[in-house]
């Protein structure tokens, strides 16, 4: 049986099955059998998830993440659900929970994120997913199993630019992922996510930001994905909902733990990859804030000569003085770092500055003479005489 | 020369191709000798023995599956969007300029998983300066595929000719077939 019959069949069997269902917080909660069934589906998608080549591998950086995690569930959530944070990389702005309580947050997303507070809010939301069973539900309520399967089959292959997620993921990490749930369990999330972080002595004040973050993706790139977070139409509707609480039943909590830091600390190398991946993607702008962020946390001569690539590939006349400015800082900071004398070469060569490109090569080969792309620059250098 | 249809080839190029599309029912011809496509501008030796498929007058032949292995010509408007990236080719582009973002749109592909530049030089493609790809991807399946993929600006038309076979046997088997494929491709006129 295919993995995807099996899914059917396990879901037409929950075809007339409770959605009543009780957090597996409580004492006396077990897995049902098309739970189970949708448990083991998971592991399989994560398995195929796992070997995609997709996962960003950063041993402290996913230590952090879970440690993170860990302070928002306590222990015995964790004997029920083994909840296990892992990175993908990938630019988009997404982050999305299996029901066993495995979650996978985009690089995309992490990059964007200021503090810890704001990714314990985002935690809480991906555990309460996997706690409040979510996924269980939402089979359940769908009357017609098939036409779900094929629901999501489609918005699966329809939809662009999710990295290489679309060929991996199932049906289970899609819905997680691509579709997510419906707006009741959304809100549930949100608002369940925003009290284990407060729990945890986060500053709610936070939590808001989390979403002006996702507004400005979505009005920045337009994006049309039905991601997770990124167009859902009610993306100003959930952070309203967060700033109400707010006002409301954390009126008179002020303050509290960001970490801000640490933070910067584990997540700089995201931001840096990162925005190399929003580069190669022509995501201009998310590339240059990232560069940004990445030159203003570090000042390091990567960051610069990052900034720089993005400020040349932008291919804007206007850019290209900014350019030159970050390919030279890289140098002031770095003599030795071949890679900003290319860009500045290659920069002026766009600009029809024949002799300073040439100089800016030449310097290129003289500090990598093994440079895979030598003989591309031997051309370019024939081309200024 | 102007291209206004989309193109087969630009999905090819984007990383999509027939490689998902095998349900596509269109007719297979044996391939014989030489193809001549004046409305494509290209003319190349065929090999004996394999079959070729023809979508919307581009070129795709394989002797197994395509799966295992197969050749294209692929052809598009340097003006059409790509697919994974939102990076753009432009007239008069550099051989290494247009190397990067045909890496860069694999790199950022949805489907092409995990993949690996092994080589990217310049080189001369039917006597355009042009530049030669060599690179691994893996499919979702976990399949792991190799690809050469030599191509150049003419114009306002990117032409690539790419070979890509499963990495493990069959990569190696046919590469000599591909090479003179290669070594046969021209332009009908001159652009």
């Amino acid at each position: 049986m295919t993995p995807a019959r099996a899914l059917l069949a396990a879901v037409l069997l929950a075809g007339c099955a409770t959605t009543n269902l009780a957090p597996l917080t409580g004492a006396g909660t077990a897995l049902e059998g098309d739970e189970q069934r949708l448990w083991r589906r998971s592991e399989e998608e994560q398995r195929a998830l796992d070997q995609s080549g997709l996962l960003y591998r950063h041993e402290e950086l996913e230590t952090y993440l879970n440690d993170v995690a860990r302070r928002l569930q306590p222990a015995e959530v964790y004997q029920r659900i083994p909840f296990r944070v892992r990175v993908l990389s990938n630019p988009r702005l997404n982050a999305f929970a299996f029901p066993n309580g495995v979650i996978y947050v985009h690089t995309g997303l992490l990059a964007r994120l200021d503090n810890e507070a704001q990714l314990a809010v985002l935690l809480g939301h991906e555990m309460t997913h996997a706690t409040h069973r979510h996924a269980v539900k939402e089979f359940r309520e769908t009357k017609n199993k098939r036409a779900w399967l094929a629901s999501v089959q489609t918005t699966l292959g329809g939809v662009p630019g999710i990295g290489g997620l679309a060929g991996v993921l199932g049906e289970i990490g899609a819905t997680a992922a691509v579709t997510g749930y419906s707006r009741d369990l959304e809100r549930q999330a949100d608002v369940e996510g925003l009290r284990h972080g407060v729990a945890a002595g986060y500053d709610p004040a936070e939590a808001p930001k989390l979403f002006h973050v996702l507004e400005r993706d979505v009005q920045q790139e337009k994006a049309q994905v039905p991601l997770f977070y990124a167009t859902h139409p009610r993306l100003q509707e959930r952070r309203a909902t967060i700033e109400d609480m707010l006002r409301t039943d954390y009126r008179d909590r002020t303050g509290g733990l960001t970490n801000a830091a640490v933070f910067r600390k584990k997540t700089t190398p995201v931001v840096f990859d990162n925005a190399w991946m929003d580069l190669k993607a022509g995501r201009f702008d998310a590339a240059q804030h990232g560069a940004e962020k990445y030159v203003t946390l570090t000042n390091d001569a990567r960051g610069h000569y990052l900034l720089g690539e993005v400020l040349r590939q932008k291919g804007e006349r206007a850019m290209a003085d900014q350019a030159i400015t970050h390919y030279k800082r890289a140098i002031a900071v770095d003599r030795a770092y071949p890679d900003p004398h290319r860009g500045l070469g290659l920069l002026h060569f766009q600009l029809a500055q024949k002799p300073q490109a040439r100089r800016a090569l030449e310097t290129y080969l003289s500090l990598s003479p093994q440079a895979s792309d030598r003989a591309y620059i031997e051309d370019y250098i024939k081309l200024c005489k | 020369m102007q291209v206004t249809r989309a193109s087969s080839v630009g999905a090819l190029l984007l990383g999509i191709g027939l490689l998902v599309g095998g349900c596509v029912s269109l007719p297979w011809q044996p391939t014989a000798g030489l193809y001549n496509s004046p409305a494509e501008n290209f003319a190349v030796e065929l090999p004996q023995g394999w079959m070729r498929l023809n979508s919307n007058e581009d070129l795709l032949i394989t002797r197994d599956g395509i799966l295992l292995q197969h050749v294209s010509v692929e052809r598009a408007a340097v003006d059409r969007p790509l697919k994974s990236t939102k990076k753009t080719l432009t007239r008069g582009m550099q051989p290494q300029a247009v190397a990067e973002v045909i890496i860069d749109n694999f790199m950022s592909s949805e489907r092409m998983l995990d993949v690996k530049v092994v080589e990217n030089r310049p080189v001369q493609v039917a006597q355009y300066r042009g530049f030669r790809l060599v690179y691994t991807h893996r499919d979702k399946n976990g399949l792991r595929f190799k690809s050469v993929l030599h191509g150049f600006l003419a114009g306002d038309v990117l032409y690539a000719i790419r070979y890509t076979a499963a990495e493990r046997y069959y990569f190696a088997k046919d590469l000599p077939t591909f090479e003179q494929v290669l070594a046969s491709f021209r332009l009908i006129r001159p652009v």
